[in-house]
């Protein structure tokens, strides 16, 4: 394993059809772990967090979400991005009781380093940009993966 | 001036950070300088009344006896500049 924060080509969806955010976390958190990315009790807790403390967020353009959990269920730093086809429920950051339509997903494979505060930093950058998120949503696989990992500095 | 700022969230590493870094530059540029700490919204409840602002990216229901700035703006950029004036001038007026 290495340093740097892995963007899996795998863990990038694009018009991913979900019927809700467990669907939606299932198909991100298998990416990480086909890859080893993560251990046995990401998935599970990465939902289990997000009952207690969503990552819900009302953005410019979208509803988005940044998942992230104890760093012990990961091995490796690691980022999955899912545009979803029909938006998923999530609950607000910063008021539980509220619920948002969330059209993008940020899956945020955090470990212990320090690195995962410097991708976390990027994404909130290219977020705050009004029309980055719209134009995020638009793009193909290929067009999607290669804006990341121009955009975003994995070391 | 030298102000006490508490930044929580749920993980206490997380958004915290982020959102600690923007507001402590803020600040300095605004001649407060800021001794931040980070802790969980768990923690919040021992700290309050020791420090002079807790700012926060996650929900820590209400009732402190410290003031508490919602930050969440800081992540999105959607009234950034406003929350960050804000922090400033709780801070000024204390």
């Amino acid at each position: 394993m290495t340093n740097k924060v892995i963007i899996s080509e795998d863990a990038v969806f694009t018009n991913l059809e979900a019927s809700d955010k467990e669907e939606a976390l299932k198909f991100m958190s298998q990416a990480f772990s086909e890859n080893g990315y993560v251990n046995e009790g990401y998935y599970e807790s990465i939902l289990e967090r997000e009952k207690h403390a969503p990552t819900g967020i009302e953005a410019y353009d979208f509803g988005i979400a940044i998942p992230h959990t104890d760093p012990k269920f990961v091995n490796n730093d690691s980022l999955g991005v899912a545009v979803l086809k029909e938006p998923v429920i999530f609950n607000s950051m910063i008021n539980a009781k509220e619920t948002i339509e969330v059209k993008v997903i940020f899956l945020l494979g955090l470990s212990k380093s320090t690195k995962h505060l410097n991708i976390l930093r990027q994404i909130m950058d290219l977020i705050k940009e009004e029309g980055v998120l719209k134009k995020i949503a638009t793009m193909s696989h290929d067009k999607l993966y290669d804006y990341l990992k121009n955009n975003l500095k994995s070391e | 001036m030298k102000k006490e700022i508490i930044f929580a969230c749920s993980s206490g590493i997380a958004t915290s950070t982020v959102v600690a870094e923007k507001v402590s530059e803020y600040c300095q540029e605004n001649g407060i300088e800021v001794n931040a700490r980070q802790a969980t919204v768990g923690e919040l409840t021992g700290l309050e009344g020791s420090v002079d602002l807790f700012v926060v990216t996650s929900d820590v229901g209400s009732g402190y006896k410290t003031p508490v700035v919602n930050a969440l703006p800081i992540l999105t950029g959607i009234g950034e500049q406003e929350i960050l004036e804000k922090i400033v001038s709780i801070l000024k007026e204390q």
